[in-house]
């Protein structure tokens, strides 16, 4: 994804874009994030608050999905930087 | 007299806006004069929206397969990093082949709906 060939204008709009875009999918990482814990933690419905267990279990799948989207995230820069042609324009 | 004054004075100006205003804008002084084109932001969309779209679906396919859904440790051990490394890289290899098959499959299924196969003409 290279922005050169955009004038100013149009750089700053696509900045704003971006922006957008970001921050709604950060919000679907959020709550697909509370849907897997829950699926994979909490399964002790004889209480109505969070068990000590299950609180653990939950901040571990947090840490560990956190940690999973920064690596993959890593890895998918790379890539993809690979991928774009070396005689591309930069 | 009057007429070198006011070449004088315009001297003087005509120095100051030269330094105000960047080189490639010139007279119109204002930022948004540069044209916008709509296209280029519709196409800068959907690259964008690709690229968004690919990301999130390597992020929870690579959950799906390599990390299991029993938390003993807030970190990711080294068999599961080893296996998030390598199922990035698979799944970007298989896009660009399976990109590349469709392209020559493309040209099978237009050749297909010119010569009348596919759909029957009763519909």
């Amino acid at each position: 994804m290279d922005f050169q060939r955009y004038n100013q204008a149009e750089q700053a709009q696509i900045a704003q874009m971006i922006e957008h875009k970001q921050m709604k999918d950060f919000l679907r990482l959020y709550s697909n994030l509370v849907q897997r814990c829950f699926n994979d933690c909490v399964n002790d419905f004889t209480t109505k608050s969070v068990t000590s267990k299950e609180e653990a279990c939950v901040n571990k799948c947090a840490d560990k999905f956190l940690k999973h989207s920064e690596r993959v995230g890593a890895r998918f820069g790379e890539l993809s930087q690979q991928m774009t042609p070396p005689g591309s324009p930069q | 007299m009057t007429a070198e004054q006011n070449l004088g004075r315009a001297k003087i100006h005509l120095p100051d806006l030269a330094i105000e205003l960047p080189s490639n804008i010139m007279w119109s002084g204002s930022y948004s004069q540069q044209y916008v084109n709509p296209q280029n932001l519709e196409v800068a969309e959907q690259e964008l929206e690709m690229f968004m779209d690919l990301y999130n679906r390597i992020l929870a396919n690579c959950r799906n397969k390599c990390i299991p859904p029993k938390y003993h440790e807030p970190d990711l051990s080294k068999g599961e990093m080893v296996c998030i490394d390598r199922c990035v890289a698979k799944y970007m290899s298989v896009q660009k082949l399976l990109g590349k098959k469709m392209e020559e499959n493309a040209e099978n299924l237009t050749n297909i709906g010119s010569t009348g196969g596919g759909l029957p003409s009763t519909l």
